[in-house]
């Protein structure tokens, strides 16, 4: 246990309540569930032995023999007394602390049109809530994400009920991977707003695997029936195992250097190495990916400033998009 | 750790809520052993004030009276207040929690401290909300990207207080970090990434830096205790971040690009680009869109990913571009 005293006091001016607020304090030794605190408080078994002993260890003036905490963990239970204690409630938020929240739920509330009433009413509570009031300031560190479609958002809305209700969902979907519309049968497992997009973590029947899908490219999203049948995934996974490919091949594509530093600064999980040329105008992308669609997708996007240096095949590939584009092109306008 | 500093902490809380009367510092010496131990009266005072300072960061409102001297804590100041918060704005709560967690580590103990407080009295409530929101987890940035957890404070708190930052900035078009004197305007996240937005004293302009480029962090004066600035009253930080490459100001200036989607994606395509374009019209050969750009050529490159699922119909100008490119990158790719 590395926290800083402040923080280990504050986790205790919450418990000391909590556990007050279970019965009286002229009812004696209060018994809860150790599992309810760790639910309630969201604080570890470890963390709660910790603060029991630092109680046991505490006086509170005027240090008579009644003013001192015996708490004790057994049996999965907790029991704390004291005769008399100033704390019958949570001391109040701090400013920062109504600060940071209130980062977090103007995030949430732009993230989800659906949630982005509650998210005013919340800041607007929050803003009552401590005396000195949320500094003015704190409203200049954003978490933007994209602005969701009303659309979209109901979309989300159906799959959050298929998860809650374990119902499987017929997917349409546009995938940049399989390169066009795909209809695929799910079992929604989890939904993920991260790098500012929503993705919809799912095991797809038929793969026998857990799939990322974003959630801007579903067309639609219609429950089908009880997921029963399908395997069922307990657990979401980690975004950045969601990320991790697998049937990959090894592809080197060159770009100018700038783009390059840019791709570098994300960190994606298909980039192996960046090579940059003499000169460093120039550099050499080494990259895994198991989808040709997607990749000509990222070559094209570059508006001709890249191109696959190999596999010779996934050259013809690009070649034959950007041909199809051109085939677009060559059409009289209407 | 010590468990000593924690004891006398809650002793200090627990006397100066304990009494009707406030304390003076006198008093307060006598009734806790801590500092009856101090060696010198300055010992005990440099203590005493460094513990109020904590309290107060914790949310205890530790008063003084500007005449007496004396410190006390009323207990209906003291208490957080019964707020009722409906479900959904539990389920916000709860999802809020989160997000910082995960974008912001450096400010989870807060996050999660004013979560537990606000839950008080109404865990039934809290559980149902947190079930409803299990399956949604928020992840605004990469918990790899940008910053050191400990730089990332620094700025937050520096915009927050309003305190000059020193970087050393690595651009993009230059080969090493140039150092700038920033006013820390704003800090915002965006597709994975974090930005710090703020007055660039070298260029005299706002400017906008990517932390992933800022290679070293630190505050200008060592301890500042006042605002080193005042902020401009017409700042908003959604004007520097949240665009996306065809939304920043080009030379070309900005250009309506009028654009066809095949059918197979309209529907994406207006879910996409629906809130920037004007004039959208259905029809068998697909969606027609113009869609206003700041910068027209980074458009038709974008709209390039999408092959012959886009056509990229005028001006004149961004049509040609889009054929040549198309012609470039089929030429260069050729199987030879």
């Amino acid at each position: 246990m590395k926290e800083p005293p402040a923080q280990v006091v504050e986790k205790l001016l919450t418990v000391v309540p909590y556990l007050l607020s279970r019965s009286g304090l002229e009812e004696g030794p209060v018994r809860v569930p150790i599992q309810e605190l760790v639910r309630d408080l969201n604080v570890s078994e470890s963390e709660l032995e910790f603060l029991a002993s630092v109680l046991n260890l505490c006086e509170l003036p005027p240090y008579g023999p009644t003013d001192t905490f015996d708490c004790t963990i057994e049996s999965g239970w907790v029991s704390l007394w004291i005769a008399r204690a100033p704390f019958k409630r949570p001391v109040r938020l701090s400013a920062r602390q109504a600060e940071v929240l209130a980062l977090g739920v103007r995030a949430v509330g732009v993230a989800s049109p659906e949630l982005a009433e509650a998210a005013s009413r919340v800041l607007r509570k929050l803003e009552a809530v401590p005396a000195e009031g949320i500094s003015p300031d704190a409203s200049r560190i954003l978490l933007l994400t994209e602005q969701a479609e009303e659309d979209e958002a109901r979309l989300r809305q159906v799959l959050n009920q298929a998860m809650t209700d374990r119902q499987a969902v017929r997917l349409t979907y546009f995938s940049h991977f399989a390169g066009g519309i795909e209809e695929v049968l799910v079992a929604p497992v989890a939904l993920l707003l991260a790098y500012g997009e929503w993705y919809l973590r799912a095991f797809v029947a038929g793969r026998d695997r857990v799939l990322t899908f974003r959630v801007d490219r579903i067309k639609d999203a219609v429950v089908s029936g009880p997921a029963g049948a399908m395997r069922e995934v307990e657990k979401p996974l980690e975004h950045e195992e969601s990320l991790t490919f697998s049937d990959t091949f090894p592809v080197e594509v060159e770009l100018p250097a700038t783009a390059a530093r840019i791709l570098e600064e994300g960190k994606p999980p298909f980039l192996s190495r960046v090579h940059y040329l003499p000169g460093r105008k120039r550099a050499r992308l080494h990259m895994v990916t198991n989808s040709v669609a997607w990749l000509c997708r990222l070559v094209l996007g570059y508006g001709g400033a890249a191109q696959v240096v190999r596999p010779p095949q996934i050259r013809g590939e690009v070649a034959r998009a950007a041909q199809a584009a051109l085939a677009v092109y060559s059409r009289a306008q209407s | 750790m010590r468990t000593g500093n924690i004891e006398r902490l809650l002793q200090l809380c627990a006397l100066l809520m304990s009494r009707e009367h406030a304390h003076t510092a006198r008093q307060i010496r006598e009734e806790i052993p801590y500092y009856r131990r101090c060696k010198t009266a300055t010992a005990f005072r440099k203590q005493l004030q460094r513990d109020i300072r904590t309290l107060r960061e914790i949310g205890v409102p530790v008063e003084v009276d500007a005449e007496t001297y004396e410190y006390s804590v009323r207990p209906k100041r003291y208490h957080h207040p019964i707020v009722e918060f409906t479900a959904d704005e539990l389920n916000c709560i709860c999802l809020a929690t989160k997000a910082v967690a995960r974008a912001f580590p450096g400010f989870r103990a807060e996050a999660e401290a004013a979560l537990r407080k606000i839950q008080f009295g109404a865990w039934q409530e809290a559980r149902a909300a947190e079930q409803h929101g299990a399956h949604v987890d928020l992840r605004p940035v990469a918990p790899s990207g940008g910053l050191e957890e400990e730089d990332l404070r620094t700025a937050a708190q520096a915009v927050l207080r309003r305190w000059r930052l020193r970087l050393d900035y690595q651009a993009l078009d230059e080969t090493k970090p140039v150092e700038r004197l920033v006013s820390a305007y704003g800090l915002a996240a965006f597709q994975g990434q974090w930005y710090l937005v703020g007055y660039c004293h070298e260029r005299r302009a706002v400017r906008t830096f990517k932390c992933a480029r800022i290679r070293a962090l630190r505050l200008h004066s060592s301890s500042p205790d006042d605002p080193e600035f005042e902020m401009p009253p017409d700042f908003s930080l959604r004007d520097h971040v949240g665009l996306e490459y065809w939304q920043l100001p080009s030379e070309r200036g900005p250009t309506d690009v009028l654009v066809r989607f095949s059918p197979e994606i309209s529907w994406w395509a207006r879910r996409r680009f629906g809130s920037f374009a004007s004039s959208l019209m259905e029809t068998d050969a697909g969606l027609t869109m113009t869609i206003s750009a700041a910068n027209p050529d980074a458009l038709v490159d974008m709209l390039l990913s999408e092959a012959h699922r886009a056509e990229v119909l005028g001006p004149p100008g961004a049509r040609r571009r889009a054929v040549q490119a198309l012609r470039q990158i089929a030429g260069e790719h050729q199987e030879t």
